[in-house]
């Protein structure tokens, strides 16, 4: 241990100096205060979220508990309505507020775990093919090359009917639909980290590869992973309600969103509701989700050149 | 022999919209260049050298806005002109040398094709004449072969030959002034000097006025016939080059004076001169002297008012309320203020 | 094996060797052709005492980097070996070889993650190899920070605040937390203003003396070395070309391309106008080396055998020259 003085050196020659520039953390922090999209589309998701974890106590019925003697009761805006069942009920006389309040589970559950999933297998293969070039890179960007040139909804529609529609199955399936976006993305990211100076000190030090790639490169890449999580997160509910919808999804009688539209299609133009109250809950939450994940790429951007 | 003036400047200063309120890049700055004539500016980075060769070009960014007393170039106000008119003064009355040549030039165009379209942009001739040109000039730099190299690429040159094809393409139309912004610092050593020296010959060879920035002081005393140091956006001292680096005015041209390791000049071994403290940020109204942190002169007057550059003779002054004499007596008896 | 040890050695081990070391890559030189071999280091050997400055000059494409790689352990030799303190760098793990030598590189603006406070970055070298706890190695970070003169209320501050000076004095704390022996600068003053260069040139060489440092400094820049170094190696296209004490090569300079550089410097003396350098402007392709000497084609003094015969390694008591003029 070196034996120093505790006051500064000789050679400070700043100990006047002001930091007059925000860190990134700061700078993220102050444009998200002012972006109205991230705000507004963060709100809503917030709020999807809330309604999604606290479903069993806030929704007034059990999703599944039918009630034949109240089929297709009208919700609170037709004169026929009543507060009891706000958006009415269904044909099997369900709760229509309760199904879609525990439809959001289903839709926040697969758009999130798919996206996580997918991120996380998706930017290593990257990571990796970027950091380590040569064969492994040449064999990953064949993996890559292969994906894309695959028929993605063939390839989902054919897998879901081999392994059906339960949650577990569609997560895992949507993720192995979207990997390859983050792989492209954070490889081409590695590459050009990888010859700045601060990736060869972190060798000279005897760093593992490991640790460079999760300590150095990572949070350098970090930022775009999360912009194209929540705009694949969107997607992914998305296609989770069209194959539910298509009966190839989720099914009955778990309330997902795409299945609810399915179920009422036979009443469209008698009891519109039936469709209108989930078809209008998809677009919300997918229209904020991908205002928030706008948001997030204008929050992160990096500070343009002075 | 009087020569004549190309470029006269007077009282230009540049601001830019920051975030942070506006940012004085250049404040009052002066100068004029004379036919034939090298005038080096020199300071370090954050100066406002090379914001103050882009105003006179009129390619300053958005944010920023330039206000000058005078600003005139052959005998033309450019402070009238529309973007237009100053399109089609650049590249033909005033031609631009940057840094790094291979970003100035155009990677998927080749050499000829970039020289003629010079020429041929501002009306001097048809293609045949362009491309005579191009070979005369490319063979005035001292490029061995021209007709082969007109019709290669960029990158198949090396970077001195880059350089010198720059220098090649900003003397297509004969401008009659020529700025060079750090044009030999990507360079090798083996280079510069070449390169320097072929700029300064055919500077002289065409009559051009040659504004050089950099913030190298052995280009400036070797190239320079006068010299303008900045700092922090205000000329310092202006001087022969002579003048300025034998009898430095400012205590921060003699500080950097005494920062640069001279071979044979000191003790090795021994300290570097050195400036203390940092350059100010230049964002929002400074009172007084923007050098005073950093001056081992600095008086009460000097937080008080900058002052303005005192005329010694013709084309020699310096901006500072001491004079060099009255510094020594302040250094021989410290603690005695103005 | 013949080493070059300075008088001043007296028998004792020296610091940083380097005995017979070349690199050789192998390029593809377009789609189809076969691999060629590049040779970016060839034949260097050099050796430097502990607390020395040996300063490595060329220009571009002279090997220099590479050979910084390679005393770093980043890069192992094609041939040859090289020696820390007498201890072949193969021997030993990556983990070993860091807590010798630590490199400054030259641009501070890609040599700090820009996504990490000052604390984390200096404190790295820490966390990789184990040492101290998380109150300990904050301690020993605040105490490097003062050592390089940076207020350590920027602890917590990010690269992207701090100026080009400071950033370099983070890359020297760093480099310096794990007290190694030796430290390789590749050009750490050039992307820095003057004033900032004067402040950093002075920071090292107070950091040397204090701490019994070695420096391996690369450098384009003969003012500072001659400034700074014991010892200078001038190298052309992977090889050593010159070798010798600092005031030796300074002072009189025997191969013509040392003498090229050396005219080349411009000092700033304005009653002098521009060097005429009269060197050949056939800037040579490493891939296909000229033959016999690698200099001929650009030597103002080359003869027939120049291109006939690659010159001898001339050896003298702490000097070396590879030119047929002294063969």
């Amino acid at each position: 241990m070196l034996n120093l003085t505790t006051e500064s050196s000789e050679h400070s020659q700043t100990d006047e100096f002001e930091i007059t520039v925000p860190s990134p953390p700061e700078l993220m922090k102050r444009r998200a205060k002012s972006h109205l999209g991230f705000i507004l589309g963060g709100s809503v998701v917030l709020f999807a979220l809330i309604i999604a974890i606290f479903a069993p106590l806030l929704a007034p019925f059990d999703p599944y508990d039918q009630d034949l003697t109240r089929r297709l009761v009208q919700p609170i805006w037709h004169p026929t309505g009543t507060w009891k069942h706000p958006f009415g009920t269904d044909a099997l006389g369900r709760d229509y507020l309760s199904r879609v309040m525990f439809g959001s589970q289903v839709s926040l559950m697969i758009g999130f775990f798919a996206a996580i999933i997918s991120a996380v297998v998706g930017s290593t293969i990257g990571m990796m093919g970027g950091y380590f070039g040569g064969r492994t890179d040449n064999f990953i960007m064949y993996l890559i090359n292969v994906k894309l040139a695959l028929p993605g909804l063939l390839v989902a529609l054919s897998l879901v009917s081999v392994f059906g529609g339960s949650i577990v199955a569609l997560i895992i399936i949507l993720s192995f639909l979207f990997w390859d976006r983050y792989a492209v993305v954070t490889r081409s990211i590695t590459q050009q980290i990888r010859v700045n100076d601060y990736i060869t000190a972190a060798q000279a030090l005897g760093a593992s590869r490991a640790r460079i790639i999760l300590g150095e490169v990572l949070p350098n890449v970090m930022n775009q992973i999360i912009v194209i999580a929540s705009l694949e997160m969107a997607v992914a509910i998305i296609i989770e309600a069209a194959l539910s919808f298509l009966g190839l999804g989720i099914q009955p009688p778990t309330p997902s969103w795409g299945l609810l539209v399915s179920e009422g299609r036979s009443f469209m133009f008698f009891k519109p509701y039936l469709i209108v109250l989930p078809g209008v809950a998809i677009f919300f939450l997918v229209i904020s989700i991908n205002m928030m994940g706008d948001g997030i790429r204008d929050i992160t951007a990096p500070e343009g050149r002075n | 022999m009087s020569q004549e003036i190309v470029l006269e400047v007077e009282d230009l200063s540049v601001d830019i919209n920051v975030p942070s309120g506006t940012l004085h890049a250049v404040s009052n700055l002066s100068l004029h260049v004379k036919k034939g004539e090298t005038l080096c500016i020199v300071g370090e980075s954050g100066c406002g050298k090379s914001i103050a060769s882009l105003a006179i070009m009129n390619l300053l960014p958005r944010r920023a806005s330039l206000t000058a007393k005078t600003l005139v170039l052959e005998g033309r106000d450019l402070l009238d002109l529309s973007e237009k008119e100053f399109a089609n003064l650049r590249g033909d009355r005033i031609g631009m040398i940057f840094q790094d040549p291979m970003t100035s030039l155009n990677p998927v165009f080749r050499i000829g094709n970039q020289l003629e379209e010079v020429y041929m942009e501002h009306g001097k001739g048809n293609r045949k004449e362009a491309r005579e040109r191009a070979e005369y000039l490319l063979e005035k730099v001292g490029i061995v072969a021209p007709k082969e190299r007109l019709s290669q690429y960029p990158h198949q040159l090396s970077g001195g030959l880059r350089q010198r094809m720059m220098i090649a393409m900003t003397l297509m139309c004969d401008p009659a002034l020529i700025i060079a912004d750090e044009p030999t610092t990507a360079l090798d050593v083996t280079m510069q000097a070449q390169t320097l020296n072929l700029l300064r010959s055919l500077q002289k060879e065409f009559n051009a006025g040659l504004i050089l920035i950099t913030h190298d002081l052995g280009v400036v005393a070797r190239m320079a016939d006068r010299v303008m140091v900045m700092y922090a956006g205000y000329a310092v001292e202006t001087g022969t080059a002579i003048e300025v680096f034998d009898n430095p005015n400012h205590p921060y041209t003699q500080g950097l004076l005494d920062c640069i390791p001279v071979p044979g000049r000191r003790e090795p071994g021994s300290k570097l001169g050195s400036i203390r403290g940092i350059v100010p940020a230049l964002v929002g109204d400074i009172k007084g002297c923007t050098f005073r942190n950093r001056c081992d002169f600095s008086t009460k007057q000097c937080e008080e008012e900058i002052v303005a550059l005192k005329e010694l003779s013709k084309d020699r002054a310096f901006r500072c309320i001491l004079t060099p004499e009255e510094r020594e007596t302040t250094k021989q008896n410290p603690g005695t203020t103005q | 094996m013949n080493q070059l040890n300075p008088q001043s050695n007296n028998g004792n081990i020296p610091a940083l060797e380097c005995r017979n070391v070349s690199q050789t890559f192998m390029i593809k030189s377009g789609m189809f052709a076969e691999k060629k071999p590049l040779k970016a280091v060839e034949g260097v050997n050099l050796s430097v005492n502990r607390g020395e400055v040996i300063a490595i000059v060329g220009e571009s494409g002279c090997g220099k980097t590479t050979l910084a790689k390679m005393l770093l352990g980043l890069l192992p030799p094609t041939t040859g070996e090289i020696l820390l303190d007498g201890i072949p760098i193969n021997s030993v793990s990556i983990l070993d070889i860091a807590r010798k030598v630590q490199p400054v590189f030259q641009d501070p603006y890609s040599s700090l993650n820009p996504r990490k406070t000052l604390e984390s970055i200096i404190s790295l070298p820490l966390k990789v190899h184990n040492i101290g706890t998380e109150i300990e190695r904050k301690g020993r970070v605040e105490e490097y920070m003062r050592l390089v003169g940076l207020p350590n209320r920027l602890i917590h501050s990010y690269p992207n605040q701090l100026s080009g000076g400071q950033r370099q004095r983070v890359a020297i704390a760093r480099a310096l937390i794990m007290e190694p022996k030796i430290i390789v600068c590749d050009e750490p003053t050039s992307a820095l203003d003057v004033s900032v260069q004067a402040h950093i040139l002075n920071l090292l060489q107070d950091l040397r003396k204090k701490l019994n440092l070695t420096y391996a400094f690369i450098s384009h820049d003969l003012a500072v070395v001659e400034h700074l170094a014991d010892w200078v190696a001038v190298m052309y296209l992977g090889r050593l070309i010159e070798f010798g004490k600092a005031t030796d090569v300074f002072r009189d300079p025997k191969h013509p391309y040392t003498q090229a550089l050396l005219e080349s410097v411009l000092t700033p003396d304005a009653s002098l106008g521009l060097p005429e350098i009269t060197l050949g402007r056939g800037l040579p392709n490493p891939l296909s080396p000229p033959s016999g000497c690698y200099f001929h084609p650009r030597c103002p003094k080359s003869s027939a055998e120049c291109s006939e015969k690659s010159p001898l390694l001339k050896r003298e008591k702490n000097y070396l020259v590879e030119c047929h003029l002294y063969n």
